[in-house]
């Protein structure tokens, strides 16, 4: 009996150590930023109760909905990813993968170039792009190959990033604004978008949830996985679907941010282990952390410029889990 | 010798001539062009465009890009396409046989060594200043002697706008007030984007009596945080004539209640073409903002 006790202890504790983190990298995202204001300001500023004041203003109206936003984030990219790797038993597999931020991407580019409103136009071409590998590679009832479906998401990615190429060489004005785009930023994303995420952001993370005991009997290969019942039909569609879903909410929310899909749940799984149902909430919670502390740097680097987010990621991300990859290699 | 020994002297061996290939190409260098009489001239900026003519060269101008809109009689040259060099094709260029390219270094600068090597002269413009703009007015007039008329000209800009007092950035807060009126240039708003020191915008407004509040950020065309843009309350907020936003958009914007500008209603839009063209008109464009900042 003691084996499994250690083990939830060791969970629980990491539970509670992340979530921590999470709140103090949320708290340092409030008082942290482009401007330079110190604790005894935001301190008076709060007692005075003057929410004219710039204080105010600057924390409240601008870092608190961004903070929220990146925090929601970091949280879908993880999952997204922890459901794409699980599903296509592939730890390489990460939400770009599967062409939803080409498709995003694209979305995002048309809608510019119609003088629409971004994000949603991301919003929809990332589910569109999800949509569209489904019919092509997963139509059938007897095709559940998951090596097919990731290939034609690759190959759907491609395309889809040739034509953004097109629509942006016909549209030169776009080009600087876009490439801007998919460097991933907060910059500017307020409460209208995080009412905008909100419910799809939430929708997917209860479907992801329900995905976790069947992405563990998948792990032992489609065939064996059917025959203890799973119903790979339905798994496919649900694991797609809320996992394109998370992902397109992050795109809507900060643009294209890289490597926290791939990183988050490849770093907690090779600390906690495979099991889904703790892999999930960890690596949500290492994603908020990480995309996070990432925004705190990408405005602190060179105020008041503020460095695209996709750049820090990488940076940061990259190293770590070289790191961590040479450490499993060691222990295994 | 073993296998694993070949092995590291082959690739070696094709690495090193690789580099010696690389090192081949970029040391051939340029070609020498004669003295000769310019006659053929091919713009590949708006602004180029304008100032040849200003300087009574338009006649020498055999074609221009789609954005080359003045003066009029620049319509009736024939048109090579866009903007950006890399969707006009290189051979189009050569087709009007120039002498001459105009171009932009930080758009067509990868044409240069091609054309060079053809024996076309380049004009490369690449200003991040009033002072260059003026600099490259008599750069050019020294190509075809026409000094006077470059004199001319730089007195006919400079004569567009009152003369005012310049900032002395080194000394000035961009945080506090100050007895110089600050200025937000808005280039995008998704994310926002502004003018650094190294764009020129930033002295059109320096010269027309106010600061920019960015100009403490050394790029040309930064990615800026919206907190800065609140936290340094701007008292008059430009937006280039094209973009959709105006004093109301901005006023819904979640935080900008609080800025000057926006209490004042002093979002004023600038005709993209006088601002964004460092050319002859860019007198104009200082005087369009000191009657903004009225």
């Amino acid at each position: 009996m003691k084996k499994p006790q250690r083990a939830n202890f060791s969970f629980y504790l990491a539970i509670l150590t992340l979530s921590l983190i999470v709140l103090l990298l949320f708290f340092l995202s409030l008082i942290l930023g482009s401007e330079s204001i110190s604790l005894g300001k935001i301190a008076t500023a709060f007692k005075e109760k003057d929410y004219s004041s710039f204080v105010l203003t600057i924390i409240l109206k601008i870092r608190l909905p961004r903070s929220i936003l990146a925090l929601l984030s970091g949280a879908l990219l993880a999952a997204s990813g922890t459901v794409f790797q699980g599903y296509f038993r592939n730890p390489l597999a990460d939400p770009g993968l599967i062409g939803v931020s080409a498709g995003a991407t694209l979305g995002a580019v048309i809608f510019s170039s119609l003088s629409l409103f971004i994000p949603i136009g991301a919003f929809f071409g990332g589910l569109m792009a999800a949509s569209f590998v489904y019919l092509i590679a997963g139509g059938s009832k007897t095709s559940t190959d998951s090596s097919r479906l990731l290939l034609s998401g690759t190959a759907l990615g491609v395309l889809f990033a040739a034509i953004t190429s097109v629509l942006l060489i016909l549209k030169d004005k776009e080009i600087y604004k876009m490439y801007l785009w998919t460097q991933g930023s907060f910059n500017a994303k307020g409460w209208n978008i995080l009412f905008m995420v909100l419910f799809p952001s939430l929708l997917s993370f209860f479907l992801m949830f329900l995905t976790t005991k069947k992405l563990d009997l998948l792990s032992f290969g489609e065939k064996s996985a059917e025959t203890l019942g799973l119903n790979l039909q339905g798994t496919k569609l649900l694991c797609l679907t809320s996992a394109s879903l998370a992902s397109a909410s992050s795109v809507c929310a900060g643009g294209t941010i890289g490597f926290i899909g791939l990183i988050a749940p490849h770093t907690m799984r090779i600390l906690f282990g495979s099991r889904h149902k703790k892999l999930l909430p960890l690596s949500m919670l290492f994603g908020s952390s990480l995309v996070l502390f990432s925004d705190i740097l990408a405005r602190k680097i060179a105020p008041p410029m503020e460095v695209p987010i996709g750049i820090i990621t990488a940076f940061i991300g990259v190293p770590f889990f070289l790191f961590l990859l040479r450490r499993g290699r060691q222990d295994g | 010798m073993n296998l694993k020994n070949k092995k590291w002297i082959s690739v070696s061996i094709v690495v090193l001539a690789s580099a010696l290939l690389c090192m081949g190409a970029f040391a051939r260098g340029k070609k020498e062009v004669e003295n000769r009489t310019l006659s053929r001239i091919v713009s590949l900026s708006p602004a180029g465009t304008e100032t040849l003519f200003a300087l009574g060269l338009g006649d020498l101008l055999v074609a221009r890009t789609d954005f080359c809109n003045y003066p009029p009689e620049a319509l009736s040259v024939n048109s090579l396409g866009g903007f950006d060099g890399k969707t006009f094709s290189l051979e189009s260029v050569l087709a009007f046989n120039p002498d001459l390219v105009y171009l932009d270094v930080t758009m067509h600068g990868h044409l240069t060594d091609n054309l060079q090597n053809l024996g076309i002269q380049v004009f490369e413009t690449n200003i991040a200043s009033l002072d260059d703009i003026y600099k490259e007015v008599r750069e050019l007039a020294l190509l075809f002697d026409i000094k006077q008329r470059a004199e001319e000209l730089i007195t006919t800009i400079q004569r567009a706008y009152t003369p005012m007092p310049l900032a002395d950035m080194q000394t000035i807060s961009l945080d506090t007030e100050n007895e110089y009126a600050k200025v937000y240039w808005e280039v995008w708003n998704a994310p926002y984007m502004s003018v650094g020191s190294s764009s020129f915008i930033n002295d059109v407004i320096r010269e027309a009596g106010a600061i920019n509040i960015f100009s403490d950020i050394a790029a040309a065309y930064p990615v800026v945080s919206e907190e800065s843009i609140i936290a340094r309350n701007p008292s008059l907020i430009l937006l280039p004539a094209d973009s959709p936003e105006n004093w109301e958009s901005l006023s819904k914007r979640t935080g900008w209640q609080s800025i000057d500008a926006i209490q004042n209603k002093k979002v004023i839009k600038i005709d993209g073409d006088l601002i964004s063209r460092p050319g002859p008109r860019i007198g104009e464009a200082i005087r369009a903002v000191q009657e903004a900042l009225q």
